[in-house]
Formats: structure tokens, C-alpha cells, sequence
């Protein structure tokens, strides 16, 4: 016999979410009877809270009643499109790595029935629970997407100059910067109406663009080392911020404090990793606003330096050291001029020569005085055997490097 | 039906005896050459070709189709994949009087319907598309010209259907008696004016449905009062109304139906939140006959209604006022005076509602069989021991809904431990009832259905069993 508490459980968190749609936050409560004839739903100040014993006999409903339907069971009743979207929701609160569930949702949004920025919003709340959930960031990814080809779209309505929007951007991502001066371009009789959806649809989705940057600071704040929410966040810089350089800066500025607050999480240290790497790539731009990119390692070196010597004993902090300490290796303002040298004279083997011989001394001695000032701060430090080994290996490291030029 | 299409085979080979014999022999002699499989197929395919086979000859054609026109639609394509003689009898128009493609498929184009409704034609009475969201007016449109002769159409959820399929409609289906456009959100005024055959553009083509006794319109928005006046003036032996969550039908349409039409029966009109007592008041004086009303959420309706359904409506056996908050006892004691036949309540919400009706319902309404005070927080222990020593307690109730009902204790259960009847009863979420309460109920009445949040009691463990085994070990042992 089918358990009767299902349909009332999933009426239930029906009504929860009719009574209040801006829940922030839910989790599981550890009541594994029910103890009192009371609704397992408790909502206060915009938290869900179930219990227990509730989510197993709610997902077998839904779950038979959703897989029902997809398959095209005579047997399941016809079920209308708000419905199915209850039946998505609770079904993904308790198992958002449900592909068939996120995919009926996508199917609503492309029928309309679903709004872009509700899906976000619930994609946000079923982040609070399951940080670390790579089916929902890959449904928000999908969602941004929407919402880009729909930008655009809408902004071709308005004005047909977005077509040489392509052709600037070699890697086929939307600048949106040009969206922007697009719209602002040309203002004249394109038609009002279509010229402030387009509006309203860049304002949007810059907004979303904002939140998103939220969503993932929190997911990243929920669960130590989340791959899944820094390389999301990666992704929509490239994708919907077109790694602009302001976003850039900022978002340096404002990982730092982040950073300085969770030191043993490699994605966190290797979102920086990526944000320096962009950086260097637009050094043009970036001597424009008179910084030099060289100037930006040397201050994440000395940052890093900071924070190995206030907190001893986190290897992620070392790593990151050896990938600055590479990185400025790699591209010293030396390297770059040899580089425009041999290209400008190609052929005269004596200049490129001379050239690499530099090179190669500037290094060895850059990684001699990285050995030095190591050196020296371990006489300095009382630190910790485990800090010891760390500090070991990175010396080793560094000799091997030596050798190897 | 795979009955009929074994025996044929079966027959088959009766009769091919002789012939099979032969071929057997000459089988055996080629075994090495011919493959195995050859050996059926050419007896089955000449017989189905000469259609000679026993049933076919034994019953006439007649006696077929009779029996064909007894398949629903999935075996009757099965049929006509049998024979050449069996496709042309089931695909007979005859046979095709009731379609029902909701359990068979909701995703056909409307071509199918265009088909369907040529080899049909006449013969055709009922047809349910209920979620066919891709049929368009067109097919629709041909269909109500081919089919002249139907009486039910179930089209809800036809999301694509506009005023233009009810333009055919009118002017073709003068038979039809039941119509079912449930959330068809293009559907307007117009619409209602062509089945009524009073729509200003109508020619003399137009003959309207005057027979039209069943119309559901249940969440067509864009229906307003002046639609279902053209209704009430065009089809006067309507009897079953629904159109629920249209708000923008207000007291003049309702008025108006009630007025003109003369045997109202059934109405629902939940959602309608414009509706107040007037037009209630106005049902209650001209439509004798209601037996069904359902005024759920019409949140402005107060006693006076109650007084009127009271005066008015004998005949009333489904009340379902979920939701009207303003309704209080004094209302329902009205009702209940005369109403005597009532079957079934919603009262869910009506939060003013205490003991007193339940009083008044225990004491008059004999016939209850379902009775809901879901959210209706003042009731207590002592309405529901009047409800459990009524008549109707001990004979007919069969359902009640006391969820949410937060002053219910136990002894209420015990109050309704002499409900005989009683097949199902709801506390969700009244938090003073508790297992042991729950388990007293069940030692009365051993087949009801207690929904609470308790999980649902599993059979005892059969404590034999165990010690049986225990036992069948010792003597392997």
C-alpha cells in the first residue's frame, strides 16, 4: 500500500513555499520518528527546517510520481506544468544530482512556463544545502547561457550593429561592456519598446551576473575546497563578465580579505591563480590604468609571505608561493624584452644569444634570493615541525629549479 | 482480443490439416535447405489473405462489428492489424463512437484528429482530448463539419483552441450535450455566444447547441458576465455549470443562469471572487432543483446566502463553501433546518464555524457521508461527539477531515469509535492527538484509514513465525 502521508507531505511544502517564496535556506532536522501528529515543515524567518523521517516518504512519492510521468505511464495522471515543477522542486531540495529532475525544469524554462531568475533563485537555495552539488552549478551555467543568447537577441532586435559583436571577440564570448555601448550608441527610432527590453534584459542580467558572485562566495563559505563553485565563478567571468579588467581588479581586491580568512583552500588560492594569469594576459590595458602586472605579483608575493608567516603550517599557502614564485620567473618584464628582440631581430643569433644568457643569470639569481629570504625567515621563526617540512620541501623545490637552468 | 486472434490461427490449423501434412513431408525432405522458419508463414498469409478463416465464417459481419464496438480504442487497432477483413470492420465508423485519447496518447497532431474524424464521420458521439495541447482550431474546425452527430467533446487542456473552434461547434453540432473546455485560456465571450447561437455575426447557418446541458469552462480568464448571459438566453436546458476560477464572472451571469435556465443542477463556481450573496440569494429563489453547489474561496458570501440555499434548494446534497471565512453558525443552522438531504460538506476554512454547526449538522443531516472542517480551528472535542453520536455517524459517514484542527484531542477519536461506516478520517497536524489515541480508534473500527504523520501501522510481526523457525532449526539440528 502507498504511504498516504506522501501527497500530503508534498501539499505540505507546497504551502511552505506559497507562504513564504523567499526561503533562503533549508536543512534536514534529526527527528527520525514523528514525535507529535505536527507538520515535519518548520519555517521561521525565511529557514525551512525538515524532518527527517519526512524526506524519505516525500521522495518516494514524488519520485514515482515524476518518473511516472516522464515515462509516459498511463497509469500516472496527467499532470499539469506547475505540478511537474513542485514535483522538480521537491525532488531536487533532497537530491539536487537528480539529471532527470533539472532537465524537466530546463524543458519548462524553454517552454516559458518557468522564469530564469525563479530557477536561479531556487538553484541559490538548494546551493545552501548541497554547496557541492555540480548538477546544480551546471544547471546555472545552462541558465546563464539562456539569458545571454536572450541579451542578445533582444539587443539584435533593437539595433542590428550588434553583429560586429563576433568579430571582436575572438573567443566568442559576449562582451558585455559592448552590449552596453551598443544600446547607449544608438538611441534613435529603432523602436522604443524593443530598445527597453533590451535594456531591461542587460540590467537583468547583470544583476543575475552580481548575485552570482554571492551565490558562489557562499556556496565556496559552506564547504571547505569547492572546486565547484570557484571554477563556476571562473566560468562566469569568462563567459558573462568577458574577463573585463575592472571585474578583475575587484575581484582581487575583494578574494584578498576571503583568501586571508580561509588559507587552507586550494580552489580559493587558485581562483587567484586564474585572476593574475587573466591580468597578465591584458598587461596592454593594464599599463593604461598605469599598473603593472609585475607590480600585482610582487604584492600577492608579499601578501602570501604575510600570511605564511601569521598562520605557519598550510601547505596550500606554500603551493601557492611556488606558483607566484614560477609565475614571476616566467614572466619577468627581461623575458618579455628578449622575447620582442628576437622577434624584431631575427637572425642576429649573436643579440638572442646574449639575450637568453641574461635570462638565465637574472633567474638563477631571482631563485637564489627567493632561497636566501627563505633562509633567513627560518631563523627567525619558531615554527612547527609540519611548518619545518613544508618549508623543506619548498627549498628543495627551489634548488631543483636551480639546477634545472 | 488476443483471444480472438488465437483462435484464429487455431482454426488455421484445423483446417489446413491436410495441406500442413504435405507441406510437413515436404519439409522433412528438404531440411538441410529450406530455413525452419519458412514453414508457418505461407498458410497464415493465404488464409488472411481469403479471410476464410472460422470465426470469420461462422459469425456474420454484423455480430463482428457488435462485438468490435465493444473494444476500446487501443484493442481496436490491435483488430485492425489482424486481417484486411478485420482492418476494414474495425476501423468502421460504427465502431468509433466513443474516443477517448487520453489514456492512449495526448501528444497527437491535429491531422490525427482530421483522420479520425473522416473515417468517423456521423457515427461518432464522444470524444475526449483532454491535453491534446498540439490539436489547433483547424482540426477542430474540419472535425465539427465531418462529425455532425457528436454529443460529448472533452477538450480541456487544449491550450491552442480558440473562439473559432466554437464557431464550428455552433454551427454544426446542434446535437451536442456535453462540452468540456477546462483550461482553454483562449476562449472569450464569443465563444459562449456561438454555442448559444446569439453572437451578432452569427448567420443563418448558426443553429447554436441548443440541447446543451453540461458546459465546464473552469479557468477560461477571459470569460465575463455578458458570455454567460448569451449561455442562460441560448441554452435553457443546461443543468451543469463549472467555471471555476473565471473571476471575472461576477453576479449578473450568475443571476441571469439562474433566471433563464430551467433546471439548474449542478454549479461550481469556486474562485469567483466577485460573486456575493445577491446572486446566491437569486439561485435560492429560482432553481429549486440545485443538488450541487460549490461556492469554494467566494470569500464575500455571508449567512445571507446560507439563509437562501436554506429556503430555497431541498434538494441540495453537496455543499462545498471551502474558504468562505465569513460564514458563521447561525448560517449553517438555517441550512441544515431544511436541507435534510445534504451528502457532502467542505467547510474547510470557515474559520468562524464552532460546535454549534456541527450541532445542527449531527441533529439534521442524516445522509453525510463526507464531511470537511480542515483549518476550522475553534472546533473541540465536544462538536465532534455530537457528529459521532448522530444518525448519519452511525449510517453513512464514511469521510471526515479534521486536519488542522488544533484543539481535536483523543477523545475525539473515542467519540467516533461508533462510526460504522467510516472509511477515512484526516488529522493531520492536530498536535494533541497521539499514537495511542490513534491505535484505540483502529481496536474499533479495523479498516479505517487514519492519516496522520504517524507512519501508517505495518501488520503485527507474525511472532509464530519466528519461533517456527527457531524450531525447524533445532530439528535440523
Amino acid at each position: 500500500m502507498a504511504d498516504s502521508r506522501g501527497p500530503r507531505l508534498f501539499a505540505d511544502l507546497n504551502n511552505v513555499f506559497k507562504r513564504d517564496p523567499n526561503i533562503d535556506e533549508y536543512d534536514i532536522l534529526p527527528v527520525l520518528e514523528p514525535t507529535h501528529n505536527r507538520s515535519p515543515f518548520l519555517l521561521q524567518e525565511h529557514k525551512l527546517g525538515v524532518e527527517a523521517w519526512a524526506v524519505k516518504v516525500l521522495m518516494k512519492y514524488v519520485a514515482t510520481r515524476l518518473i511516472g510521468w516522464r515515462s509516459q505511464n498511463p497509469l500516472v495522471k496527467f499532470i499539469d506544468p506547475t505540478e511537474v515543477l513542485n514535483l522538480t522542486r521537491a525532488l531536487i531540495l533532497f537530491n539536487p544530482d537528480n539529471y532527470t529532475a533539472w532537465n524537466v525544469r530546463k524543458e519548462l524554462v524553454e517552454s516559458g512556463f518557468l522564469n530564469i531568475a525563479d530557477d536561479l533563485q531556487f538553484g541559490a537555495l538548494v546551493l545552501s544545502k548541497h554547496p557541492k552539488s555540480a548538477e546544480t552549478f551546471i544547471h546555472r551555467r545552462w541558465l546563464f547561457q539562456q539569458l545571454l543568447d536572450h541579451c542578445l537577441s533582444s539587443s539584435l532586435d533593437s539595433n542590428g550593429s550588434v553583429a560586429a559583436v563576433p568579430e571582436n571577440n575572438a573567443d566568442s564570448s559576449i562582451s558585455m561592456d559592448l552590449i552596453d555601448v551598443d544600446i547607449v550608441a544608438s538611441p534613435e527610432n529603432d523602436g522604443l519598446l524593443s530598445m527597453d527590453q533590451s535594456l531591461e534584459c542587460s540590467r537583468l542580467f547583470k544583476l543575475h551576473t552580481q548575485l552570482e558572485m554571492r551565490v558562489c562566495a557562499r556556496a565556496a563559505e559552506r564547504y571547505q575546497c569547492n572546486y565547484h563553485a570557484w571554477s563556476h565563478r571562473i566560468w562566469i567571468i569568462q563567459h558573462c563578465l568577458n574577463c573585463s579588467l575592472q571585474v578583475l581588479l575587484s575581484e582581487m581586491k575583494e578574494t584578498e580579505a576571503w583568501n586571508s580568512t580561509h588559507i587552507s583552500d586550494h580552489s580559493g588560492f587558485h581562483y587567484r591563480q586564474f585572476l593574475l594569469t587573466e591580468l597578465h594576459k591584458r598587461q596592454e590595458k593594464l599599463s593604461l590604468l598605469s599598473i603593472s602586472p609585475g607590480q600585482l605579483v610582487h604584492r600577492e608575493m608579499a601578501y602570501v609571505c604575510d600570511l605564511i608567516r601569521s598562520y605557519p603550517g598550510h601547505e596550500t599557502l606554500w603551493y601557492h608561493r611556488r606558483f607566484l614564485f614560477c609565475f614571476m620567473l616566467n614572466t619577468h618584464p627581461l623575458d618579455q624584452d628578449t622575447k620582442l628582440s628576437c622577434k624584431s631581430s631575427n637572425g642576429f643569433s649573436v643579440y638572442r644569444d646574449q639575450g637568453e644568457e641574461a635570462l638565465k643569470r637574472h633567474k638563477t639569481f631571482l631563485i637564489a634570493q627567493e632561497l636566501e629570504s627563505v633562509n633567513t625567515k627560518q631563523k627567525l621563526e619558531s615554527s612547527s615541525k609540519y611548518n619545518h617540512m613544508l618549508l623543506g620541501k619548498y627549498v628543495h623545490w627551489l634548488q631543483t629549479l636551480l639546477t634545472s637552468t | 482480443m488476443n483471444n480472438h486472434n488465437h483462435n484464429n490461427h487455431y482454426s488455421n490449423h484445423t483446417k489446413h490439416k491436410s495441406e500442413e501434412k504435405s507441406r510437413r513431408k515436404r519439409r522433412s525432405n528438404s531440411k538441410n535447405g529450406a530455413p525452419p522458419c519458412s514453414f508457418d508463414w505461407t498458410s497464415i498469409s493465404q488464409s488472411t489473405y481469403e479471410d476464410d478463416a472460422l470465426i470469420n465464417k461462422k459469425l456474420p459481419k454484423e455480430l463482428l462489428l457488435r462485438i468490435f464496438s465493444y473494444l476500446d480504442v487501443v484493442s481496436l487497432c490491435r483488430c485492425a492489424q489482424v486481417s484486411k477483413y478485420w482492418n476494414m470492420l474495425a476501423l468502421d465508423g460504427s465502431n468509433w463512437q466513443n474516443i477517448d485519447l487520453f489514456d492512449f496518447q495526448t501528444d497527437i497532431e491535429g491531422r490525427v484528429v482530421e483522420y479520425m474524424s473522416q473515417r468517423c464521420g456521423g457515427f461518432l458521439k464522444s470524444l475526449s482530448l483532454k491535453g491534446c495541447q498540439s490539436i489547433t482550431d483547424t482540426a477542430l474546425q474540419n472535425f465539427a463539419q465531418q462529425c455532425r452527430h457528436i454529443e460529448t467533446l472533452i477538450l480541456s487542456k487544449c491550450t491552442s483552441i480558440t473562439d473559432l473552434t466554437c464557431e464550428s461547434l455552433g454551427k454544426y453540432s446542434s446535437k451536442l450535450r456535453k462540452l468540456d473546455l477546462t483550461s482553454c485560456p483562449e476562449i472569450t465571450d464569443a465563444s459562449l455566444k456561438y454555442l448559444s447561437n446569439t453572437s451578432p455575426t452569427s448567420t443563418g447557418q448558426n443553429r447554436g447547441c441548443p440541447l446543451l446541458s453540461y458546459l465546464d469552462i473552469s479557468w477560461c480568464n477571459k470569460i465575463t458576465n455578458d458570455g454567460v448571459i448569451a449561455l442562460a438566453q441560448g441554452c435553457p436546458k443546461l443543468n451543469t455549470f463549472f467555471c471555476r476560477g473565471c473571476s471575472q464572472i461576477g453576479n449578473d451571469g450568475i443571476e441571469m443562469l439562474a433566471t433563464c435556465v430551467e433546471n439548474l443542477m449542478k454549479l461550481n463556481i469556486q474562485h469567483c471572487q466577485s460573486i456575493t450573496d445577491e446572486a446566491i440569494i437569486k439561485l435560492g429563489q429560482k432553481c429549486p432543483g440545485l443538488t450541487l453547489l460549490c461556492a469554494s474561496m467566494c470569500n464575500r458570501l455571508t449567512d445571507a446566502s446560507l439563509v437562501a440555499l436554506g429556503k430555497g434548494c431541498l434538494e441540495l446534497r453537496t455543499l462545498e463553501v471551502s474558504g468562505c471565512t465569513l460564514l458563521t453558525d447561525s448560517g449553517f443552522q438555517e441550512l441544515t433546518r431544511n436541507c435534510h438531504k445534504l451528502e457532502k460538506m467542505d467547510l474547510e476554512d470557515c474559520i468562524q464555524i464552532t460546535d454549534a454547526t456541527l450541532g445542527h449538522i449531527a441533529s439534521h443531516c442524516h445522509q453525510l457521508n463526507a464531511l470537511s472542517l480542515s483549518h476550522c480551528e475553534l472546533i473541540t472535542d465536544e462538536g465532534i461527539r455530537q457528529i459521532g453520536s448522530s444518525i448519519c455517524a452511525a449510517e453513512n459517514l464514511r469521510i471526515l477531515e479534521l486536519d488542522n484542527c488544533p484543539l481535536i484531542t483523543d477523545a475525539a477519536l473515542e467519540h467516533l469509535q461508533g462510526c460504522r461506516a467510516l472509511q477515512r478520517i484526516e488529522i493531520y497536524d492536530c498536535q494533541l492527538i497521539t499514537r495511542a489515541g490513534i491505535r484505540r480508534l483502529r481496536n474499533h473500527l479495523q479498516d479505517i484509514l487514519v492519516h496522520a504523520y504517524f507512519a501508517p501501522v505495518t501488520p503485527p510481526p507474525s511472532v509464530g513465525g519466528g519461533r517456527q523457525r527457531y524450531c525447524k532449526c533445532c530439528a535440523i539440528l
